[in-house]
């Protein structure tokens, strides 16, 4: 009796174990470093700079908003105490400050900073990519334009108050708030620095950037004092740069790395796919992102629109969707389906090389013409624009493809020096979810500016000017349906092929865990929340 | 045959057929026997220059009959070259299926063979005419150096030095950096890096050969120094220049594959085995057939003109004359 006793009490025991284990083995667990790869290096840490999808999860480590989303797509306070009182008419914010939150130089951050970072952004000579999110401000375009030194919307009222006064009401203020480019900087230190800002950042994020050695790797270490919900997780974030995709999964795969940043290789990707031990090791998350060729239409002979028509009819967008292993699906218009204003009855441009080549007749070049394309050099980028040079040649138009860093690419085609560009590895994936997002800050004339991410050099005053009329739409049913026909004109006037919207595939070890995922559809790797299971 | 000749010190000495009046030094070969049929003689028993000879005879007749032989078209890609989830298909050699694809597909669905089949003719092409280019610059230098002294010697093989400093890859990728990449931009690059080793060799020979009697006896008897140079000397070079233009064409194809595979050479789509090598680099554990063969016709290629190279080398050297 006894024994059997005895025997029950261990079972009860083991079963409790058991049931307890996998609920031990989600709790996020405190420590542990980590190694991430990337092929290229980042370009800054500059949060007013920094626009691309390898730096800006690595900006969120050392910089904060006053606002960040939660584990989905809502926002909530970060450097705010809480969410900020709204005028009646939408046009005034006012937000409390947290208390005690301090810059890892040890001063208390406080609402001149955030007066502060608003008006470098908007300052001329910062040249930030961010800066036309925050036109709606009052007095900002008054900053942009060197027509005023500081902006007359962004006040602090009280060492924790701060107010934004717009022009108009903007719905997606707050989003755009929630942005990196926000993050609040120290005067002191950006003072310091100089040029150098980038490369030595100094902010009051999850992490401090302890060492950069650039062209080899970068060190980012646990901020003790953080002030929000026990973050982070990791001691320690060290990313390797210069590893290429293959050399990273073959390091992955002997337990070396923990994360591969960029997505894992063409060559392999069916091989780990269907490999039950990679399981738990791929995370696949739907990207709410467009990739497109944007077409330049200030270059000839691009700025016939029957030319760019015809581009559109060329691309077999089918066969891009086959390069890359099914890792996407094929686009029609600017938005992708996930995006609310996304119009699932568009038909858009159909894959016709006949009727693309008697576009071209048309527009005066039966005989085609001579253009390039500039890619990234990472794979598959380039094998994907073999297949447009491939098409393209079977209407006639010799293709050539320049193949550079991604910095480089991003240079030329900010500043109108390709006539194609391929945004593939580089753009456009959604920085806040609202169709304005992908209009703006790609399309819009506040972007078609040097440096600017506009890469189709396109600037359409009416459109423009109806773009404005959209933000102030309160009632978000209508307002998407507005976006509809809005995007409708672009497509029209054929500023990019849309060619396909992107799946995030992440390769990761099976002890690293995120609270959710490791990704998140506004950070890309969203590094605070991850946690190691076994260090 | 009895070894009746007498050696003498001097290398390489050919001896011109259709020169009169000109003294020789005692060279002569058995009547009717000319130092080229000579050395055809000793070329044809040296199996190993034989089997390149014949190895690049093949290569040559496949470039040149490649759109004969290939069975598609080495730039288009194609829908089903790729399996449904976009991976590369594999060679018929090792999966005994399907002849549409013998040796496989690269990862844009091309044939893999009929780009090897079309490759062979950019690196001949590039091997070739780089080499020619590198041969006529570096014959010029190094025999003008050579034959009229100071201070042009000094000026010229002063600026090959210079030249041979600078590491050959990384001259011809500065090079292609500046121009925009191209076939002609490539063998242009090519020929203006690799002709310094010419000079050098071409150099060394006219210095030795311009203390000659043959060639004091033709200014003795008031030839022009150009005519002298062109008529005597030059000739005299010819078995150096087929050594050089043999192995030389090793060495660029090399190049040229170097060049592509670091993306700076022959720019897609045209096929260049280096450039898909390049391509296959992160296929090599899924698609190891996208690199095994380019690699393989890159071997082949410089070992034949290696094996040939060599062969004409101990062929054509005087010191072997009259062993057979």
């Amino acid at each position: 009796m006894k024994k059997k006793l005895l025997f029950s009490l261990v079972g009860v025991v083991a079963l409790l174990l058991l049931a307890t284990w996998p609920a031990l083995a989600e709790t996020p667990q405190r420590g542990g470093s980590i190694v991430v790869v990337y092929k290229d290096d980042l370009a800054t840490l500059d949060p007013a700079i920094a626009y691309d999808w390898t730096n800006w999860p690595a900006v969120k480590m050392v910089f904060d908003g006053l606002l960040d989303y939660d584990n989905t797509t809502n926002l909530e306070p970060r450097l705010a105490a809480a969410m900020p009182e709204v005028s009646a008419d939408g046009t005034v914010y006012t937000f409390k400050l947290r208390q005690g939150v301090k810059f890892t130089n040890g001063r208390e951050l406080t609402a001149d900073d955030v007066v502060y970072t608003m008006n470098r952004v908007l300052d001329p000579k910062t040249a930030s990519p961010g800066a036309g999110f925050y036109l709606g401000i009052k007095g900002a375009q008054e900053v942009v334009d060197g027509k005023a030194t500081s902006v007359e919307g962004v006040v602090a009222l009280d060492k924790y108050t701060v107010q934004f006064t717009l022009t108009k009401p903007d719905v997606t203020f707050l989003n755009k708030l929630a942005l990196n480019f926000a993050y609040v900087v120290p005067k002191e230190e950006v003072e310091k620095a100089g040029a150098n800002f980038g490369h030595a950042p100094v902010g009051s994020g999850p992490f401090t950037l302890k060492e950069w050695v650039p062209g080899q790797y970068l060190i980012f270490e646990r901020n003790p004092e953080y002030f929000y919900g026990g973050l982070p997780y990791l001691d320690q974030v060290k990313i390797e740069v210069g590893v290429e995709p293959d050399v990273a999964l073959l390091r992955l795969e002997t337990g070396e790395i923990h994360l591969m940043g960029d997505p894992p290789p063409g060559s392999d990707w069916a091989r780990i796919s269907s490999d039950p031990a990679w399981e738990k090791r791929i995370e696949i998350q739907p990207q709410v992102s467009t990739i497109y060729i944007a077409i330049n239409v200030t270059a000839k002979p691009f700025d016939n629109l029957k030319v760019r028509q015809a581009l559109n009819h060329a691309i077999d967008k089918e066969r891009i969707i086959q390069l890359l292993n099914g890792r996407g699906t094929v686009a029609n218009q600017i938005l992708p389906p996930l995006m609310p204003g996304y119009d699932p009855d568009y038909v858009g441009y159909d894959y016709n090389p006949e009727k693309a080549k008697q576009l071209l007749a048309e527009a005066g070049y039966p005989d085609g013409f001579e253009t390039s394309i500039e890619c990234i050099a990472v794979d598959p980028q380039p094998k994907l624009c073999e297949s447009f040079q491939q098409d393209l040649d079977k209407i006639g138009i010799k293709l050539t493809i320049n193949t550079l860093a991604a910095p480089n690419v991003i240079d030329d085609a900010g500043n109108g020096r390709t006539p194609l560009t391929w945004s593939g590895g580089l753009a456009w994936i959604q920085d806040y979810p609202d169709p304005d997002d992908f209009y703006g800050p790609i399309l819009g004339c506040d972007s078609n500016v040097p440096g600017g991410w506009n890469w189709s050099r396109y600037c359409n005053p009416e459109l423009h000017a109806r773009s404005l009329e959209l933000l102030t739409i309160t009632d978000r049913e209508k307002r998407m349906e507005a976006y509809k026909p809005f995007f409708k004109a672009l497509m029209d006037d054929a500023v990019w092929v849309p060619v396909f919207n992107g799946v995030y595939t992440v390769a990761h070890s099976e002890f690293l865990h995120g609270e959710a995922t490791l990704t998140h559809p506004e950070h890309s790797l969203r590094y605070e929340t991850m946690w190691l299971s076994q260090q | 045959m009895t070894v009746t000749q007498i050696k003498t010190p001097q290398p390489r000495v050919t001896r011109p057929k259709d020169e009169a009046g000109v003294t020789r030094p005692a060279l002569s070969a058995p009547a009717g026997d000319s130092y080229f049929v000579m050395a055809w003689r000793r070329l044809r028993r040296d199996r190993a220059a034989m089997a390149g000879a014949v190895l690049i005879g093949l290569i040559v007749l496949a470039a040149i009959c490649a759109p004969l032989l290939a069975p598609h078209d080495p730039t288009e890609q194609f829908r089903d070259g790729l399996s449904k989830d976009g991976q590369p298909i594999a060679s018929t050699l090792l999966t005994q299926g399907s002849w549409r694809f013998p040796l496989g597909t690269d990862a844009n669905g091309r044939d893999l063979f009929s780009r090897i089949l079309f490759g062979a003719r950019v690196s001949l092409i590039v091997g070739v005419l780089a080499n020619a280019l590198a041969i006529g610059i570096g014959t010029l230098i190094g025999s003008v150096a050579g034959y009229f002294g100071n201070p042009l010697e000094t000026l010229l093989m002063r600026f090959t030095d210079i030249m041979m400093a600078f590491p050959t890859l990384l001259l011809a990728m500065t090079l292609v950096a500046i121009l925009k990449p191209s076939l002609w931009i490539i063998i242009m690059v090519i020929g203006l890096v690799y002709w310094t080793w010419i000079a050098r060799v071409i150099y060394g020979q006219v210095v030795a050969l311009r203390q000659r009697d043959f060639v004091v006896a033709s200014r003795a008897i008031g030839s022009p120094r150009l005519y002298t140079l062109t008529r005597h000397i030059l000739p005299q070079l010819v078995p150096t220049i087929i050594v050089w233009g043999t192995l030389g064409i090793a060495t660029n194809v090399m190049l040229e594959a170097s060049l592509s595979y670091l993306g700076i050479g022959v720019q897609p789509p045209t096929p260049s085995w280096g450039g898909m090598i390049q391509q296959a680099q992160s296929y090599y554990r899924t698609a190891p057939w996208m690199v095994i063969f380019p690699g393989a016709a890159i071997m082949i290629t410089i070992f034949a003109f290696n094996l040939l190279g060599d062969g004409l080398r101990d062929a054509l050297d005087p010191s072997q004359k009259g062993k057979l």
